[in-house]
Formats: structure tokens, sequence, C-alpha cells
């Protein structure tokens, strides 16, 4: 039952690493098969508790993904990074075709919400997230992939850290500041339209 | 912006943060120094630090496998669910039904291993947040109704963001339609299908919750034969296009489904207008004349004839092939099918009320044959037997199987009011008699010892009212309401009592009594003790000795002209209390038996004492004569008691007698209000504050609503000079009930002690246009008083007073020696307290104790002679 894409996915991630482009095509499809896969599984359950199931849900792709037994934790580090990377493509790509989609491709005009963002507007909200953090990676690497890593990576404060290899006060710094530098951003995007 | 100027701002950023936010721009400020963008680009950082807080804090992945799913649903589309498909946990079925408001499926939930119902619904609702939203909220209104007669939902929720749901009972059973295209329903089963349909309403009502689109596919009658209304409120919730979609086919076309939802709409729904509960009593009416009749109620060639039909015609006359109606059945349907909403029946509860009555007497001819014949002289008790429990079942199925099987929870019952009895007579001069009977049934309960039952005038204010019951349960702090109703018809009678447990809205306990009206005597009695039975109260075994007295009959005459005293007395105006002392004395003129008309007789007496409508010591005279007379029929009545309290301390200056009486009346009323709030008057005025407090709190908690209390409770405030607490709590009184006279007096006593005389003349002159004077007299008279005191100052005030209270005959003259004493006129003072003691002046037993223009007497041989000769201490 448990069809694992595992090897071939941890292959193509170290390629792909090793700066193999054709690894990311291959990739793509695949992650985003697994994350249809599960994420149809776990709506199709009961959803009471959303933070228990997300953290399950996150856990689920990635063993699903990648074989962990046969890793060492810095290449699992490694990995973690890598899929948050990926996952933020694919989400965000995702993301941007939904709302062409729902939009028929009118160029963003979307209210920004403070509430970050239901349905479509999270979709939007992803799009112009990707965005903004490019422009944060600009100023300051480390918290761009803090926040790649907590939010499409969905890793906690303690995982990140290790990620990073730095202390988890940095991230929590890190990631107080992101947050509330993208937000503006953002925010400014609301206003002005982009 | 360069990598170090962006690390600057991160350090000022969470070096800002540790301080308090006051501190914060004085910070920046002194860290910035004159770089001013520097100090925006971290302050604008600031500005969204609690903005941002729930930012990105959960994962992209959920939202986005929410997408992913939505994607995948919409791409697969299936327009019927397959069995095996799960929605949520619950594993689909087959499918059972399919409808303008979606599809519904017999499905397994297997958590709790049960069939249900499972009702998926149209996509449109999921295109709206808005909607979906609302959905949500009114199916969780409708899920906490629990009602026997309303379909328990169980669950709802949204599907993967896209598929709206409805969990509910399965049920066994068909709907109203499938079992009306057989025919119409007998007489009787379609008075008590009415009857289920109306309660069910009547819950939802309660509850804020209207159906809107009741008809015969959205009522299920189950195999045991239970009534069960289906989709409650979302009606509301069908999409605008569609209903207008709806309404232009409807013009046009002759759907017959079309046909079904317009023929039960009532007019003000066809219009568009606003509507409340009342158009669901429109709706049940066509449904009830279409199960009798097995005829649509509305129904044209076209839409456009059916909805012309709704707004102008009357439906034919009620007849069916096999049967004709009684005019009692026809007249409920024609009343529920009123155009105007005003003149259909105000309450669903009133409707079913009328059904019950109806369902019992199935199909006899006549509209006094709803009142079943009583053998003469003997009260029918419908409640005990087995017509009760059928009764019961009929009333509120769920809850007499609560009962059987889980017992009673009428345990938890400490507090209780009753709600004024609803009128169904029809006619509204029969009003005093339903009010007559609430104040019977409160008095028979205020004898339960430890239950708090709510006063009367607390509780009139409700007459009528759709607020929901929790609403009141809780505006009156009870734990239970008793309800019920009173049709009568000439001499017969028929009363509807329930008690119902208002957070749970459950029924404890119904019973319906009929007779004749001259043996409803007894009645308040056997209900007294039943109700104390239900809530299992200790009622102390002398009361119950009372209580199971049997009854005796009292000839109608009397028993209505005793309701009438009861019905005008409550109001406590003059010219009510003289109304009432006629009927109280019509009633022992045509019954010399009648105990309790001489104990009402007393009571109003005293008020008059009290509120000086007529001379108090000639009104205290005729309280010794009834109150006598009462307890000599009986010794137990509690109201004659704290009558004659009030005469052994204001007539007979016995104070330990006086005290005697009042706490025998408080012994066998505990809940009596008055017997509280004039024994709280009597410690006021003999200085016992605190034990006064306490008795006032007694009265307002039994009284909470009631503006004599609520004004009279502040007397020990006056009497322990404590003016600024007064003032402040007779102003908060004064702004729900602004023409109270009894607070503009107690405000004009606490100014003139105070030496706050402008507002004291402000107080005296509303007091004297709300006792009756002409509005320009006073005015006129209270400009002249105003004059003087702004001339001539506070001596001038005391000087127009006694002016123009010597003017008047009726004057007190304890009230003069006040105002003698204001003026130094020491002599006169003496010689009107003289005076005072000769007339047994009430005004002076009362107040002279706590009076503080006589403190500078209190020391002087002659008030040391006077005080205690009328019981009071001289200092």
């Amino acid at each position: 039952m448990m069809e694992h894409a595992g090897h071939d996915v941890t292959a193509l991630l170290s390629a792909w690493n090793e700066g193999d482009a054709a690894a990311l095509e291959k990739l793509v499809p695949l992650v985003y098969q697994e994350l249809h896969r599960t994420a149809h599984r776990y709506m199709a359950r009961e959803r009471t508790s959303h933070t228990l199931q997300t953290t399950a849900l996150i856990n689920e792709v990635y063993v699903r993904l990648a074989d962990f037994q046969g890793m060492s934790w810095q290449n699992r580090n490694h990995f973690f990074a890598i899929c948050a990377n990926l996952m933020r493509r694919v989400l965000t790509d995702f993301a941007r075709s939904r709302r062409f989609l729902k939009r028929g491709g009118d160029a963003i005009h979307f209210a920004f919400d403070e509430t970050l963002f239901g349905g479509r507007e999270r979709a939007a909200g992803i799009v112009a997230l990707d965005d903004a953090l490019n422009a944060l990676a600009v100023i300051d690497e480390r918290k761009s992939r803090v926040v790649e890593l907590r939010f499409f990576g969905g890793l906690s404060v303690a995982e990140t850290a290790q990620v990073l290899d730095v202390s988890v006060e940095t991230v929590m710094r890190d990631w107080k500041v992101a947050k509330v530098w993208l937000f503006r951003e953002l925010s400014k995007d609301g206003t002005h339209g982009k | 912006m360069e990598n170090e100027r962006w690390q600057r701002v991160e350090r000022l950023y969470h070096s800002a943060l540790e301080r308090r936010p006051g501190e914060q721009a004085v910070f920046l400020e002194q860290a910035c120094e004159h770089d001013e963008e520097l100090r925006r680009e971290v302050e604008s950082l600031l500005a969204c630090q609690d903005k941002a807080a729930d930012f990105i804090e959960s994962p992209a992945l959920e939202e986005v496998a929410q997408l992913l799913t939505k994607v995948e649903i919409e791409n697969s589309s299936p327009r019927s669910l397959l069995p095996g498909t799960t929605i949520s946990h619950y594993r689909i079925e087959e499918k059972i039904g399919a409808g303008g408001m979606g599809e519904v499926y017999r499905a397994h939930d297997p958590r709790l291993g049960r069939d249900v119902a499972i009702k998926i619904l149209p996509e449109a609702f999921a295109a709206d947040a808005d909607r979906l939203r609302r959905f949500e909220q009114e199916a969780r209104a409708a899920a906490a109704l629990n009602h026997p007669n309303i379909v328990a939902i169980y669950d709802v929720g949204t599907w993967a963001n896209a598929i709206p749901y409805v969990v509910s009972e399965l049920l066994e059973g068909e709907t109203l339609r499938g079992c009306l295209q057989r025919g119409p329903l007998p007489v009787r089963k379609a008075m008590e299908v009415g009857a289920q349909i109306a309660q069910g309403l009547a819950a939802a009502h309660d509850k804020g919750i209207i159906h809107r689109d009741l008809k015969p596919e959205n009522l299920w009658l189950t195999r045991d034969g239970h009534a069960k209304i289906l989709d409650f409120g979302l009606a509301k919730l069908m999409p605008e296009e569609q209903v207008r979609t709806q309404m232009a086919t409807a013009t046009e076309t002759t759907s017959t489904k079309i046909m079904g939802t317009l023929g039960y709409m009532s007019p003000e729904q066809v219009r568009g207008q606003t509507i409340d509960q009342r158009t669901d009593i429109f709706s049940l009416g066509a449904v009830l004349y279409e199960m009798l009749s097995g005829r649509r109620a509305f129904r044209g060639a076209t839409p456009a004839d059916t909805i012309s039909a709704i707004l102008t015609r009357d439906p034919p006359e009620l007849t069916s092939d096999s049967q004709s109606f009684p005019g009692v059945i026809s007249g409920i349907v024609r009343r529920s099918l009123e155009k105007s909403p005003n003149d259909r029946f105000k309450s669903a509860r009133d409707l079913a009320f009328v059904l019950v009555a109806a369902s019992e007497t199935g199909s006899t001819q006549g509209r006094a044959a709803v009142v079943r014949k009583a053998p003469p002289r003997a009260w029918a008790i419908v409640g005990l037997a087995a017509l009760a429990i059928g009764l019961l079942w009929l009333w509120n199925p769920g809850n007499v199987r609560n009962r059987l099987s889980l017992g009673s929870s009428g345990g938890s019952i400490r507090s209780l009011a009753v709600l004024p009895l609803e009128n169904v007579s029809g006619k509204a001069e029969q009003e005093y008699f339903a009010d007559g009977m609430t104040d019977e049934l409160i008095t028979g309960l205020a004898s339960l010892n430890d239950v708090r039952v709510i006063s009367r005038t607390s509780v009139m204010q409700f007459r009528g009212t759709r607020e929901p019951l929790s609403k009141i349960g809780s505006m009156l702090h009870v734990d239970a309401v008793v309800e019920g109703s009173v049709m009568r018809d000439g001499n017969q009678l028929r009363i509807t009592t329930r008690l119902v447990n208002v957070d749970s809205d459950r029924q404890l306990w119904a019973h319906s009594y009929e007779g004749e009206v001259g043996d409803a005597i007894g009645l308040q009695r056997e209900i007294a003790l039943s109700v104390s039975d239900e809530i299992k109260s200790k009622i102390s075994p002398e009361n119950r000795e009372r209580l199971n007295a049997p009854p005796r009959p009292v000839p109608t005459e009397a028993y209505d002209a005793y309701l009438q005293g009861l019905y005008y007395a409550a109001k406590l105006t003059p010219g009510d209390l003289q109304k009432a002392f006629g009927y109280f004395n019509e009633a022992t003129q045509r019954d010399p038996t009648l105990g309790v008309a001489y104990a009402g007789l007393a009571e109003s007496y005293s008020w008059a004492a009290g509120l000086n409508v007529m001379p108090p010591q000639e009104a205290l005279e005729k309280v010794k004569a009834a109150a006598d007379k009462a307890l000599a029929i009986d010794p137990n009545l509690g109201t004659a008691h704290h009558s004659l309290a009030w005469v052994k301390y204001a007539r007979e200056l016995d104070f330990p007698g006086a005290e005697k009486e009042f706490h025998r009346a408080i012994e066998l009323n505990p809940n009596n209000s008055t017997a509280q709030l004039w024994y709280g008057m009597y410690l006021a005025q003999r200085g016992r504050t605190d034990e006064s407090l306490a008795a006032m709190r007694q009265a307002k908690s039994l009284d909470p609503f009631s503006p004599i209390v609520n004004a009279l409770a502040l007397t020990p405030l006056l009497t322990s000079r404590q003016y600024e607490k007064l003032i402040e709590e007779a102003r908060a009184g004064l702004k729900s009930n602004p023409n109270d006279a009894v607070l503009h007096w107690l405000l004009g006593q606490a100014y003139e002690r105070m030496g706050e005389i402008s507002k004291a003349i402000d107080e005296q002159e509303n007091q004297a246009v709300l006792y009756g004077e002409a509005h320009e007299k006073a005015k006129e008279e209270f400009a002249a008083v105003r004059r003087d005191y702004a001339k001539r100052g506070e001596r001038a005030y005391w000087q127009s007073r006694e002016k123009s209270m010597a003017a008047d005959a009726g004057t007190d003259p304890y009230t003069m020696a006040v105002i003698q004493s204001k003026l130094g006129e020491t002599d006169a003072m003496f010689a009107s307290l003289g005076k005072a003691y000769q007339k047994r002046s009430t005004e002076m037993l009362y107040w002279a104790q706590s009076e503080p223009a006589f403190d500078r007497f209190r020391a002087d041989p002659r008030f040391r002679d006077l005080m205690p000769r009328i019981g009071l201490a001289s200092q």
C-alpha cells in the first residue's frame, strides 16, 4: 500500500542540489502528486484539530518523499532545506495557477487581507508573499530562509534552528522581524495595488 | 537598503520592543538622533507588530492542501455521490431523497456506530463565503433546538471547503406530502400533527429561529406517529438569485414543485416584506387546511393566480368529502390564515394550545364542546389519569420519555415564575379572569418554603411577550416558569399549565384541568402541590395540609367578583383601589365564607392607608375588620396576617404584636413580596436599618420589576439618613420609571433634609403633578415658591410651605410640626405634635424618629414626654 517514492526523490533532491536543473523538472510533479494524495486523504477525514493535523500532514508528505532511515542528520537537515524550497516553488506555482484559473489571468489586484487569507485571497497572498520573500532575501538572506522553512516547509522553530545551524533564539528573533517586515511589504501592496 | 543599515534597523526594532509602548517613541528619538528616515523605518515595522501576530503562523501547506482537494472535487464533480464515498467521516450508503435544498443520503457514522441522514447542499452555497458562514450559524442554532418535534441535527460542516452538509437523525416514516397523497387525515390526527408542529415551531421561535418554508415536503411523520419539522432556517440561506429565479419562474410556468412552495408562503413573504415568526403560523395554517380537507388552501391555475389567492382570497370553506368540521376547528384554521399577521394567533404556542384542546374533543360539534362537561361541583382534573399521559405525549413526547427513563430533573428548581396565563377565550373582557387565575397560582406557589416565587407585578409585564423563556428566566433570575392558558366559556373553564425549565427548555410537568368556574378556587392549591412534588420542594406539613384541604365550591359570581378585585387591587391607583374594595365586598356578600376575598379587602385597605388614598386610621379600621373576618374563616391566610401586622403597628401601637404577625405572614407565604416590603418599611421606620435592608432585598428578589417595591425599598436609606445613596438610587430608578411618584417624594424628602431646597422644590412639583394636580396650577404655585426662595432664602421657602400646608385642611399636623421646627417656632411645633398625637398621626409614627429637624428638640422634656407615648424612643 505504502507506495514509496522515497529513493527516487532522495536521489533527485541531491542531484538538484548539485546543480542538475533537469532533476527539478522531475521532482516537482512527484512532490505535487504526493502533496495532492496526502492532502486529499487528510481532508476526507475529520478535521477537528487543525494544528495537529497540519503537522501530521507535513510529516507524512516528507516521510513519503524521502527515505529518512538511510540519511545522516546533516543530510536530513539538508533535505528539509531543499524540500522547503521545493514546497515553496510548488505551492507558489500552484497558487499562481489557481489565481489565474479563478481570475482569468487578470493582473494582480487583490485586497490584502489581514487575517491571511481566505481561499482565493490566500492563493493570491502566497504568490505575493513569494515575491516579498525574494525582496527580503536581498537584504537578509537568513531571514528569508527562516520564513521559507517555517511557512513553506512547515518546520518548527527548533527544526529550523537545526537546519540553519543557529540558536533557537536567533530563529525566533529572525522570525519575528521577518514577519513584520513581510507584513508591511504586503500591506503596501494592498494599499497601492501592484 | 544596504546591509549595515538593515542591521541597525533590526537592532533598534528589538530594543524598542523591550521597552514599554509609551517609551518607544522617546527611545527612538534619542537612538536615531537626526536620522529621520531610520526612525520612520523602525516605527513602520513597530506599527505592524500587533497586526502581524497571526501572520503566516500556520504553514502554507494546510490551506494549499484544501485548495488542492477542492480542485480535485471540482474536476470530478459528481452530481450524485456514490455509495462508499466518505464525506468527512460519514460513509454514504444510498440516496434517499432530493429537492431544491440539496440531496439527502443515508449514511453511516462509524465513530458512533449509527446510521444518519446527510444532506449535501447545492454548490451555490459554497460559492459565497459569507453565505457559508451564515449557513453554519443557522444550522448550529437549529442544532441547539433539541425538540422532539424538530429533526435532530447532529453535525454541520463544509467538506473540503467545497461541500456544505448537514447531518441529522435518520427518520423512519414519510413526509407529510407522501401521507397526503393518500387523502386527508382524520380530524383528530390532523389536530395532533398540527399541535406537534406548532410545539416545534414555538421552541424554535423562542430561540429566534423562523422556518420560512414550512410545507408538507418539510414535515415528517415518523412510524410511531410523531411529527418532525425538517430544514429549519435553510430557506433564508437560499442564494438570492435562486429565489429570484424561482419567483420569476413561478409567474410564468406551472411547475408543481414551485407551486408547492408558493402555496404555503404568507402574504408578507410573497410581497417580499419583512417577516417574523407569524409567517410560519400562516404556513402551518395552510398545512392544517390541507391535512383536513385534502385540498391546498391556495391554488390557482397559474402561479400568479396562487399568489393572488394568498394575497387577496380566503380559502374555500373547510369541508372534505367525508366529513364536516366543528366550528372551533375551522376557526383555528381561519385565524392562522389571516392575511394580516396581527390578526393571526400571535404565537405558535397559542396555536399549539388550541390545537391540543381541539384534538381532545375530536370531531364533536360546536365551540362549547371544546370544554368537556364536568359533573356539577366537581373539579375534574384531567391530569392525573391516562388522558394526561396522552396529552403529555402529545405536548412534548421527548420530555415524557426523559422523565420515564431518567427521572425528573425538577429537583434543581429553586426559583419559579408564573407567567401570565394566556386568555384564549378570545374575549378581552375575560382578561381579569386569566390574570386573577395567574395571581391565584402565584399565591398557591408562594407557600412553598424553599422555592423563590416571583410576585405578580414583575411577571405581569411579560403578558403576551415573545421573549424566549431563557431570556425571561434570566431577567427574573428563575430556574423555571409555569405557563399556560385559560379558556373560559360561560361557566365552563379549561386551564392548561406546564412547568418548564428555562435553561434546557425542558417541560418538567404539564396538566390540564377543566370544570366549572366556581370550582376553580381549589385549583391553585392542586397545582401548587403538584408543582411542589415535581420540584421536590420541602413544603411544610402545615402548608401541605392547607393545600390538601378539600376544595370548597364557590358561587361563580362570588369567584368572579373576587378575581375582579384582585385585578384592580394590583394596580394600586386610588381609583382602582376603590374598584377593588367594591368587588371584594361584592364577593364577600355573595359568599360570606370566602376568606380570600376578606384577605384581599384587608390588603387593599392597607395599601390605601399606606399610600394615603384615604385617611389612614379610617382605612386601618377597615383593614382590622376584614383581616379578622378572613382569619376567622382561615387562620392561615398570609395576606390577612401582614395586613393585620400593619394594624397592630400603626393603629394599636403594638409593636411586638405587629412583629409577630409579620413573622407569621412570612412563615405562611415566604414568597409574598408585599409581606417582605411592609416588614421592611416597619423595620426602617423603627431604625432597624440592616434588618430592613435585608427584608427589602428579599422583596426585590421576589418582585424585581415592581415599581412600588423598588421605590419603597429605598426607605431605609431615608430613615438612616444616607441621602446621597438614596438620591443616586432614586435617580437610577427614575430612568426606567420617570413617573414614579414615590421616587419623586423620596427625592424631595432627601433634598429638603440636605438643604438642597431648589431641587426639593422641583421634586415637589413633579410629585404634585403625578398626584393629579393640574400642570399649569402646579407650575404657577411652585414658581411662586421658587421666587420666594430665590429672593429671601431658605426661611422664605419654609414660610411659603407653611402657608400652603396650613391652607389644606387635610394636612397632617405632623407635617406642620416639621415646617415649624425649621422656622424655629418651637411652641407652635409642640402644639402641632400634640395635635398629631391626638389624631393618631401615622406620619408621626412613621417618620418622627428619623427626622433630623427634631434632633435639637429630642432632649426637650416635652419631646421626651411625647415620644414614648407613641412607642418611640425620644433619642
